[in-house]
């Protein structure tokens, strides 16, 4: 869509994980990425959607080397990130910063909202510490959190509202690219739509990037222009959102996309058809990984690995029903 | 339906200990649950609704948090209850998924074992036996390669992975109800739509009822039969889930249908409701969507509306003037 240089470029990245079998047996392995190549254009929005489990947090991790991939390259506004040295990677942080899925394990229970979010002001010298106050009293109201919030600790909070303090630590050091994994999934439909809209107006006033990682279309469709659909470690459908919901190519993408709920009790209890079992990413079916529930497999599916066909208007697919 | 209900909340309101003063983070929440239905709580972010759970469960502890009104679970009060007795409820009779699965997760101890557990402490079997079922039960929750994985530790799973153990842990309790919070938010819609179809045989095939705490709409319309909106402490709207869909009535309930973002349409903007829930240090005297209501009157800031039904031959209940008139004769604070 952007012809602006990429502030993100990813290549070929795959990591696996060993996971422990019976005393004795080798190690199984989890295929959690397997070859992702992606990009990101500076001010641009990419949704990053997919079945629980298939690798989306594996990849905003190891896209900000929070993990190490196996191998593959990540560049960062023209700097190679998989070989910079840990000072320079510590520089970087300050403009890369993560929203994680789980706010109750990324926040320390012993410390109060003023001492964690002064903490980050102060280690990436975001401004004088006279200021502190002023801007985490700002911070919290634009994550819709009253000023008094500054006082108390974590478990003090509703579910939501700590979210919401997982995003006033990410902005605080306005940062260039911020992945969000799962950012808005415990608010309710108003307070993600007040978030949203914050994360849009920064977009705009900064021309952040985000990385936007989540299983909710409505909010893909709201506020991402490029999405990018994984199953199982696998990247398998790109393109600019409205064409990819409306116009879903890859057999996944159409499923995902009829097994969305729409707020509507009579359409909702229509039993979806969600066929066949989801499959292991220790043992990872043959050829295309979707194959097995795929309503149209053919014989090519169960055996070779499906290459990217680029689509035209920037979509892209894996499928052997194209190209 | 005729029947009593399983559970019966009245008057319920819990408080805590903010700044050497009582506050209520929730007021007068009163909502039955017959056997084999289920009722969804919804509303805004910080609005009490884990809270209403848990205090169901009797789990805040009393040094921080207090409960009046009634809980009546099977004709037993459960409000008073020693820690002692409601543990004889917990988990079996009552069972909980909680919105945080790491805060009911045991990190150093493995994903199946830890569903084995909960098998063990409703049911006399050999482990051998509670091994072979506790992988059945991740088999349900749809864990891939269940049996491979039974050994994983918790951080070895992905949010939505650890989300379904939770799920299939209190599965494993086979309750009477079940109090499930949030317990999909994790999901991707595949998965979502079968685990929702899972807890929705649990409730035909075991008699369960469940209270099912989410902000997605398109959930409640998947899985509830009534729906309570909550806003800042209180239910605001109390209906069943085709009434509610058709016809909202509180312009809370309305505005947050305006704020859905939607798969099948684009919207260039989502309709924030202005303004700011206010904290449970603050909350406003009259009806407290007032500050932020579109139709505010002048009466609305003076008492607060009673949840009650504008005709009163229909179970729709909804607390605003607009609807009628009735005022809550004395708060319950
Ligand atoms: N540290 C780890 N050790 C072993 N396996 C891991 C580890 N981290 C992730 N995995 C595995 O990698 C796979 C991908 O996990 P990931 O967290 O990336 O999924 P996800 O797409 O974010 O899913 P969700 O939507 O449920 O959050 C899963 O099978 C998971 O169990
Ligand atoms: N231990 C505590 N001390 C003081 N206030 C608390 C405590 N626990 C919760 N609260 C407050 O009580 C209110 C209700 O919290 P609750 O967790 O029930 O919200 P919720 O409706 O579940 O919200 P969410 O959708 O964000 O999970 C919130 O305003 C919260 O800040
Ligand atoms: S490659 Fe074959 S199996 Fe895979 S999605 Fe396309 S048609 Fe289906
Ligand atoms: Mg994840
Ligand atoms: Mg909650």
């Amino acid at each position: 869509m952007t012809t602006a240089q990429p502030l993100l470029q990813v290549f070929g990245v795959s990591k696996t994980f060993d996971v422990p079998r019976r005393i004795g047996a080798p190690p199984g392995k989890v295929h959690a990425l397997d070859d992702v190549t992606l990009d990101i254009a500076i001010g641009e929005t990419l949704g990053l959607v997919g079945e629980s489990g298939c690798g989306k947090s594996t990849a905003g991790r190891a896209f900000l080397r929070l993990i190490e991939p196996d191998t593959g390259e990540v560049w960062f506004d023209g700097e190679n990130l998989t070989t910079a040295i840990p000072s320079r990677m510590r520089t970087l942080r300050k403009r890369l910063q993560i929203i994680f899925q789980d706010p109750y394990s990324s926040l320390n229970p012993r410390q109060k909202v003023a001492d964690m979010l002064a903490e980050v002001l102060s280690v990436h010298k975001v401004c004088p510490r006279a200021e502190f106050p002023r801007r985490i009293a700002q911070l919290l109201d634009e994550v819709g959190l009253p000023a008094s919030a500054a006082d108390r600790f974590p478990h003090e909070f509703s579910g939501g509202q700590r979210q919401r303090l997982g995003i006033a630590r990410a902005l605080s050091v306005g940062p260039d690219l911020i992945v969000a994994d799962e950012a808005v999934s415990a608010l309710d439909v108003s307070i993600q739509a007040q978030i949203l809209d914050l994360l849009r107006r920064l977009k705009a006033e900064r021309n952040l990037s985000y990385l936007f990682i989540t299983h909710d279309l409505g909010v893909v469709r709201y506020f991402c222009q490029r999405a990018a659909v994984m199953y199982l470690g696998r990247i398998v459908e790109t393109g600019p959102v409205k064409d990819l919901l409306d116009e879903p190519l890859h057999p996944y993408t159409r499923m995902l996309r009829a097994a969305s709920p729409v707020p509507n009790p009579v359409e909702a209890r229509k039993t979806v058809q969600v066929t066949g079992e989801v499959p292991s990413p220790l043992n990872p079916p043959t050829g295309c990984h979707f194959h097995p529930r795929c309503p149209l497999a053919k014989d090519i599916c169960k055996q070779a690995r499906p290459t990217v066909t680029e689509m035209g208007g920037g979509r892209a697919v894996a499928c052997h029903l194209y190209g | 339906m005729t029947d009593a209900p399983v559970l019966a909340v009245r008057g319920l309101s819990t408080q805590f200990r903010i700044g050497g003063a009582w506050r209520a983070a929730t007021r007068n929440i009163a909502f039955d649950l017959y056997e084999n239905q289920t009722i969804a709580l919804v509303g805004e972010s910080g609005c009490g609704k884990s809270i209403t759970c848990q205090t169901i469960l009797g789990l805040l502890p009393a040094a921080v948090a207090r409960t009046e009104g009634s809980i009546v679970y099977q004709g037993r009060e459960l409000v008073g209850l020693s820690d002692a007795e409601m543990e004889t409820v917990r988990g079996k009779e009552i069972a909980m998924i909680f919105q945080e699965p790491m805060t009911a997760l045991n990190p150093v101890m493995t994903v199946g074992e830890q569903i084995a557990e909960a098998i063990r402490v409703h049911r006399r079997c050999t482990k051998a036996e509670a091994k072979a079922e506790a992988i059945a039960f991740m088999d349900r929750v749809r864990i891939p390669a269940a049996a491979q994985r039974y050994n994983d530790y918790p951080h070895q799973f992905s949010g939505g992975m650890r989300q379904r153990i939770v799920i299939a842990m209190a599965m494993a309790c086979k309750p009477k109800v079940l109090l499930a919070d949030e317990p999909t938010t994790a999901l991707d819609v595949t998965i979502q739509a079968q685990i929702l179809a899972e807890l929705r045989d649990l409730c035909a095939n075991f008699n369960m009822s469940m209270v099912f705490i989410t902000h997605s709409l398109g959930v409640v319309a998947a899985i509830a039969d009534r729906v309570a909106v909550m806003y800042a402490g209180e239910i605001v709207e109390l209906a069943s889930v085709e009434e509610l869909f058709a016809a909202p009535q509180h312009p809370y309930t309305r505005a947050l249908f305006q704020a859905i973002p939607r798969v099948d349409e684009t919207a260039e903007n989502l309709q924030a409701i202005p303004g700011q829930v206010p904290p449970i240090t603050a909350f406003p005297e009259g009806c407290r969507f007032a500050p932020r209501c579109p139709m505010r009157m002048e009466k609305c800031a003076g008492r607060p509306p009673r949840l009650a039904a504008a005709d009163p031959a229909s179970p729709h209940a909804v607390a605003c003037f607009l609807h009628h008139d009735l005022a809550l004769e004395e708060a319950a604070e």
